[in-house]
């Protein structure tokens, strides 16, 4: 497993090409000199810790390996700690440094966690339908993607609204369900699919990002007024935090449409994604994502070309 | 008339899949294209449903350049969503002249169902269901009885006979039997050639002409491995 493990590492690195392999790198870097900062104090070692454990949670449940590793694997739980661990070197590390050893044997005992069995939703997903039959029969992403989320932004939302008293409640919220909606795109359809609009490639794109725009702005409008209702004083906010998620939520479409190959996953593509979705934790990385999303634009008019172009 | 002009393509850094390739289809006929593993019948398809381009040559319909417009492809691997629901993805595959939903019931698919849970023979059949829904003069369905059980295979033949007239059908099967037994043409492809075209009335000679030369090579083979 470990030779495998290095050998798909290797072909990332290769899939990636230079530059965007130091754009990595220096990603990493400076995430790594984000959480130096923040581990600074108590509060904010506590907090790396909670975000790193929530991140490996998410990551457990979303891998689509665990098949593979139960069937093939003598202990893989073992296995898989074991990578979580390596994956939180710079966490650990960080809290060693910074001298956080309540925080770190905290990171260590919440990590076998991970154990818990994944949710099985299938059933309740079902169970959706009729609400997600209100979306437009083209919001594919969205009927798919709220079956996989619908729960978790429900409760984020719902723990939102009940302590929307404190001005930071709502936007976090906004926040983190904008967050997640940026993995709705991170799935490339089949050509039939993509043909089925009969829409050449501008057209196409500009339909995708103006039905995202609708469904999106129409969902965060009740939180919004909420927000506007009990914080008067900060009635900006929302609109900006919703604006600029927009502008992420673009930037994912974009580069899914970049790197698009029917039914395949795209890793240049889901790195590019990966940088959206760091944006929103790192302010500083918006402005590049923006200029990026500009870029990916009319990339994604030229890949799309030959595959569309004969509906004009 | 469908005709492929001299078309050349290989996949990058490889040999040359289809040198000079030409062929000559009717239109409103099945037509099969036959050819051992390998021998480009995917590729083909690809080719003339627009998914790739040729390196050389074109292909033309009726004189003019093929458009999605006309031309809807059933692929050997259809990828879904996994999170929605039949109903919900055959809802894309809609057209103002073929609103009735009724033929969703065909296969008998339990449409509210999310299609992760669905079997590979139910994907095959909601991949063959999104492909009528379009109702395009031109099918091109890559292994359609794949994975089909034994009554889908029977209702998918009889729909495509019932389909002959109406529309140009262009499908390929890796048995033969099906082929002879549903269409008006069947052409064999071998290392990128096209070996022969054959007319319904000539079908009797088709196992002759195709296994006659394995046959040969497929002995020596065997002698070699098991003397």
């Amino acid at each position: 497993m470990l030779g495998l493990r290095a050998s798909q590492t290797g072909r990332l690195a290769t899939s990636l090409g230079l530059p965007r392999l130091v754009l990595l790198l220096a990603m990493l870097t400076a995430g790594m000199a984000v959480l130096w900062n923040i581990g600074r104090d108590n509060d904010g070692a506590r907090w790396a810790v909670w975000v790193s454990l929530a991140g490996i949670m998410t990551l457990h449940q979303s891998r689509s390996d665990r098949p593979f590793a139960d069937r093939h694997l003598e202990k893989p739980m073992e296995w898989f700690l074991t990578e979580y661990l390596v994956l939180l070197t710079p966490v650990w590390l960080i809290l060693i440094m910074r001298g956080h050893l309540f925080q770190l044997l905290w990171l260590l005992a919440l990590v076998p966690l991970t154990k818990m069995k994944p949710w099985r939703q299938s059933h309740r997903k079902a169970r959706l339908n009729p609400i997600l039959s209100l979306l437009p029969d083209d919001a594919l992403e969205w009927k798919a993607g709220l079956r996989r989320f619908f729960y978790l932004i429900a409760a984020v939302n719902m723990a939102g609204l009940a302590v929307s008293f404190y001005p930071a409640a709502l936007p976090v919220a906004q926040l983190l369900t904008g967050w997640m909606l940026m993995a709705f795109y991170e799935k490339n359809e089949s050509l039939p699919l993509l043909r089925s609009f009969e829409l050449p490639p501008a057209a196409f794109i500009q339909h995708k990002l103006a039905l995202h725009a609708r469904i999106y702005s129409l969902i965060s409008l009740p939180a919004m007024l909420i927000f506007m209702l009990l914080h008067p004083q900060y009635w900006l906010v929302t609109p900006m935090l919703m604006f600029a998620m927009l502008l992420l939520h673009s930037y994912a479409i974009v580069v899914k449409y970049t790197f698009y190959d029917p039914g395949q996953d795209s890793q240049a593509g889901r790195f590019f994604q990966s940088l959206g979705s760091v944006a929103v934790l790192l302010p500083l990385l918006f402005p590049l994502v923006i200029i990026l999303g500009i870029r990916f634009y009319f990339k994604s008019l030229n890949n799309l070309k030959p595959l569309l172009d004969d509906f004009r | 008339m469908i005709s492929v002009n001299n078309i050349s393509f290989s996949w990058q850094n490889n040999q040359p899949l289809f040198q000079d390739l030409s062929l000559v289809m009717d239109i409103g006929k099945i037509h099969g294209i036959a050819g051992l593993n390998g021998a480009g019948k995917t590729s083909l398809l690809s080719i003339l449903a627009g998914y790739l381009k040729p390196d050389k040559g074109h292909i033309s319909i009726h004189g003019n350049k093929p458009s999605g417009k006309q031309i809807t492809f059933l692929e050997t691997e259809n990828f879904f969503y996994a999170h929605i629901t039949g109903r919900e993805y055959l809802r894309l595959f809609k057209n103002k002249h073929f609103s009735n939903d009724a033929w969703n019931e065909l296969f008998g698919l339990p449409l509210d169902e999310l299609i992760e849970h669905y079997s590979t023979g139910m994907k095959k059949k909601l991949a063959i269901l999104a492909c009528i829904r379009q109702d395009k003069p031109i099918m091109i369905l890559d292994e359609p009885f794949n994975g089909l059980d034994l009554e889908s295979s029977r209702m998918l033949r009889s729909l495509l006979l019932k389909m002959r007239g109406s529309k140009t059908i262009l499908i390929t099967s890796h048995i033969l039997e099906t082929l002879t037994n549903l269409c008006d043409h069947i052409h064999y492809i071998e290392k990128g050639q096209l070996v022969f075209s054959m007319a319904k009335q000539d079908f009797g000679e088709i196992e002759n002409k195709i296994f006659h030369t394995l046959e040969g090579k497929h002995q020596t083979l065997l002698n070699r491995l098991i003397p």
